[in-house]
């Protein structure tokens, strides 16, 4: 469903991107890894439209988005959660989960706003006891907790999702990665960044290692499962 | 480009020059520089003013200048500030090389004119309603205006001998207009066995003006008077009628302004109606005809209909400028400079202002000495109310 | 003191608040969007009376004038953010900031040349009679006032509370790039700003002009007003700005009615003074936010 074909970037004259592609496939979860600086977040933030790309092509579900602006992008089916914790601090838990409905504001009706934020408690049950409680105020964990169920409620089908373990206690770690297994069984396509690369590594179906703003390797899924 | 293009006009017409001046040349003529608020808080007053003086320039001219010298009019924005009069005059003086300055707006920026005036050895005309600084004038500036003791007199005699009132409310407006007006308030009212039980102020840019009403209304005045030079003197009067206070009121000359008869005729009118000071031109037609400034009134107010645009009556404010305007024609009459030199001209000019003697105008007879630049003057004050949508003498 | 005073004061400090905080919130708006001090501000309440009293004296009935005049000062509210911000929107906050007192200035100027300096005012809305309460007065237009700015208030908390589009100006107001992940154009979102602050400006300009009066020139004191209505309260949040605006107007009615009228300016500085210091960001200022 996302295909991305040799795509170059820069932060303004420093290359970060230079000729990344890589794919993700409806139901699989791909990890991006590699040293810290390399261009891993950037690749990131290129696909989703957040950086601007000065060559190259992205594809999602068929169409061209390359060019688009995060905010149209993000109206297509696809969702972005940045390392750094976007919520909405002066506002509610419960409204920033009604604001993760904003994209896909008029398709879909004010009852699927219930049942999106009905099923996200489920996987963060916290989330709802605290769903009245200012965002600012919420620990690290509930913060970025919040940010992917704010990202789930546009229904996307495909999630970006960059270094969510950073920060977190193991415990959490591992409660965040049972979560993104979750969802690959609900069939949505899951692009991860991540430094904790055996945490991540044990749920990705496959990876790419990218230095200095190129994929130096792909990792398949046979390597993985029988690798660890 | 376009965004670019955008950005450039939005910053032209922000920075918009910090003066600016019209700037026509002719070689021979007198340069008069009109130094009026056209923009800014006072641009009412500095407009009106303008076209008073505009409209006796225009006369002159027509009729052949003076002894055959065309008045070139230099009319020069002061935007309501003090550091405009201040860029303003300086560029009167050295770059439009004006021989004498008509300086039309309010009481605190015509005291910036001086300094400039006299640095630049240009003779100054100032109008200002008070009189509190007439004896900084200085060598090189006019004030002749005559004082709002005046205006303090004429109404403090109608109060007390057309009405019989002794116990009077003020309520004057927190600026050097307001100042002056209870600078000679107390004399004046025990002369004529006023006792002033209640005095209170008001900031030029109030809105709300209730809280003193309040106290007005609980006093024991049985007149009120209103001394403000702008918006919020009217206000004053329809928020006292507002609140029910029904006693005679005397407002200033700026109360009788038209757009302020315009938006409050209605409350003008209540009985008993509103009396403000005014000129003779205003109220001609009244006049008797024994009035030996009769016909004068008359002719300036036909004149200024004819030459306004759009034509309308002359209101006090375009008197003020018109008077100005003639002040100095008188004086460039009697001494005859040289224009073409303009630093002799100026001074030259300003010794035949200083020597102006009895000299007839429409609001006041002038004598000026070099001691008194503001002059001995003798004004033709009239009282006047409103009726029917129209001005009227007061009936005494 | 007498009984009616203390009654006139409150009828006078309440109705200049309200004024002062509907002059405040049009800043809390595009502030707290953009980060863009509006000094424009101003001119959208003179269009509001300007334009009331034009139509209004062209025949239209008081309430339809407003609410053409109204419509129109929010939309030069839009013309502003797309003519004028948004085509700076690289430049620096402080850029935009002074782009709007060019902006200010160009309006000011065309308001003179289309009508002039004259003064102008309104009769009270539907020529509501005034309230005479004890020695105490209520003029008719101070119900209209209050009435329409608790209206406007009550409105606007339920926009921003209640509403996706509200929460999503609230959104941008908080953290944009957020906003921008899940979708929210914020580009958009200040257009709307600047509309909203607009309209806010037009509704102020209209309701007081029966009791203010209005001419092309009160656009730069009312942005002055407004923003120290802003200021004092808290200019990111709007529960702090109509704080400012009612410790404002309560303020000036003291002033009015207490203190000597040659200490009126320097009453107002110490009053500004002591909000800054005890609280630099004003009186409700954000709380984890800086």
């Amino acid at each position: 469903m996302l295909q991305v074909n040799d795509i170059y970037a820069s932060y303004g004259l420093a290359p970060v991107l230079q000729g990344v592609s890589l794919y993700v496939n409806r139901g699989e979860i791909v990890v991006i890894t590699g040293p810290h600086g390399s261009g891993k977040s950037t690749a990131l933030r290129a696909i989703c439209g957040i950086l601007a790309i000065a060559r190259g092509e992205v594809l999602f579900a068929g169409h061209q988005i390359q060019g688009l602006p995060i905010e149209k992008t993000v109206g297509r089916g696809m969702a972005y959660v940045d390392e750094n914790r976007l919520v909405f601090p002066s506002m509610s838990v419960m409204d920033n989960l009604i604001l993760g409905t904003y994209s896909r504001r008029g398709k879909e009706k004010r009852n699927r706003t219930a049942q999106n934020s009905k099923s996200v408690f489920q996987l963060f049950p916290v989330l709802e006891e605290r769903k009245k409680q200012a965002a600012g105020t919420l620990s690290g964990g509930e913060k970025q907790m919040l940010m992917i169920a704010r990202a789930l409620m546009s229904n996307p089908e495909l999630l970006l999702l960059d270094c969510p373990s950073m920060g977190l206690a193991p415990l959490l770690v591992s409660k965040v990665m049972n979560v993104i297994l979750k969802l690959k069984g609900q069939g949505m396509g899951v692009l991860l960044v991540e430094q904790d690369i055996p945490a991540a590594l044990d749920i990705a179906d496959r990876g790419y290692v990218i230095e200095r703003g190129r994929v130096v390797s792909e990792i398949d899924s046979r390597e993985l499962s029988t690798g660890g | 480009m376009k965004r670019i293009a955008i950005l450039l006009l939005v910053f032209i017409i922000a920075i918009g020059g910090t003066v600016s001046c019209a700037s026509p040349s002719a070689e021979k003529s007198y340069k008069i520089g009109a130094l009026t608020s056209q923009t800014g808080k006072y641009s009412g007053l500095g407009l009106q003013t303008l076209e008073g003086i505009q409209v006796i320039v225009e006369d002159i001219n027509e009729k052949g200048g003076i002894n055959g010298i065309p008045l070139e009019l230099v009319p020069c924005d002061d935007k309501s500030s003090t550091t405009g009069v201040t860029l303003g005059a300086k560029k009167l003086i050295e770059v439009e090389k004006v021989d004498v300055i008509l300086h039309g707006s309010t009481t605190a920026l015509a005291q910036s004119t001086m300094p400039v005036a006299d640095e630049g050895k240009t003779p100054a005309i100032l109008l200002s309603g008070t009189a509190l600084f007439d004896d900084q004038l200085g060598k090189w500036c006019f004030r002749p205006m005559g004082s709002e003791e005046d205006y303090v007199i004429s109404f403090f005699q109608y109060l007390n001998e057309d009405l019989g009132i002794t116990r009077v409310a003020a309520l004057l407006e927190n600026s050097g207009f307001g100042q002056g007006f209870e600078f000679f308030m107390p004399g004046i009212a025990s002369k004529y066995n006023i006792e002033v039980v209640m005095t209170q102020h008001f900031d030029p840019t109030a809105t709300d003006l209730t809280l003193q009403m309040t106290d007005i209304k609980n006093s024991n005045a049985q007149a009120l008077v209103i001394w403000g030079s702008g918006p919020a003197g009217a206000l004053a009067v329809k928020q006292a009628r507002d609140m029910g206070i029904n006693s005679p009121i005397t407002a200033s000359f700026a109360q009788g302004s038209p757009d302020m008869v315009k938006a409050f005729g209605a409350y003008y009118e209540m009985s008993p109606s509103l009396i403000v000071p005014a000129s003779k031109t205003d109220i001609w037609q009244e006049l008797p005809e024994d009035d030996s400034d009769k016909a004068m009134c008359q002719d300036f107010a036909s004149l200024f209909l004819e030459k306004s645009d759009p034509p309308h009556p002359a209101n006090f404010y375009n008197v003020l400028g018109a008077q100005m305007m003639l002040f100095v024609v008188d004086s460039l009459k009697r001494a005859q400079p040289d224009p073409t030199n303009v630093e002799k001209a100026r001074s030259e000019l300003r010794d035949a202002l200083e020597s102006t003697e009895n000299l007839n105008l429409l609001t006041a007879v002038y004598t000026l000495s070099p001691e008194d630049h503001y002059g001995s003057v003798m004004q033709k004050i009239m009282l006047i109310t409103f009726k029917d949508g129209g001005k009227i003498l007061v009936p005494r | 003191m007498d009984l009616s005073i203390v009654l006139q004061f409150f009828i006078s400090g309440v109705n200049l608040g309200c004024i002062y905080a509907a002059l405040g919130l049009g800043f809390f708006i595009i502030y707290s969007v953009t980060r863009v001090l509006n000094l424009a501000q101003g001119e959208f309440v003179m269009l509001g009376g300007m334009l009331t009293v034009t139509f209004y004296s062209m025949g239209v009935p008081i309430l339809l004038s407003t609410l053409v005049a109204v419509v129109i000062a929010g939309l030069l509210g839009g013309v502003l953010y797309r003519g004028v911000i948004h085509p700076a929107r690289n430049l620096s906050k402080a850029t935009q900031t002074f782009l709007t007192v060019g902006f200010a200035f160009a309006i000011e100027g065309i308001a003179l040349l289309i009508w002039g300096w004259e003064y102008r005012s309104l009769p009270n809305f539907l020529g509501t009679p005034n309230i005479h309460l004890g020695g105490a007065t209520i003029i008719g237009q101070t119900p209209w006032v209050t009435g329409i700015t608790l209206l406007v208030v009550t409105g606007l908390f339920f926009f921003f509370g209640h509403t996706i589009q509200g929460k999503a100006l609230r959104a941008c107001a908080d953290n944009p790039l957020g906003a921008k992940t899940i979708g929210i154009s914020v580009e958009r979102m200040s257009l709307y700003a600047f509309i909203l602050a607009g309209t806010l400006g037009g509704i102020a300009g209209a309701i007081i002009t029966p009791l203010t009066m209005v001419s092309y020139s009160i656009g730069f004191p009312m942005t002055i007003k407004g923003l120290l209505a802003a200021f004092v309260g808290g200019i990111t949040r709007a529960e702090g700005v109509i704080l400012g605006g009612m410790v404002l107007g309560m303020a000036e009615a003291i002033a009015a009615s207490l203190i000597p009228s040659g200490y009126h300016s320097i009453f107002a500085l110490i009053i500004l003074m002591a909000v800054f210091l005890c609280q630099p960001r004003g009186l409700l200022s954000s709380p984890g936010k800086t």
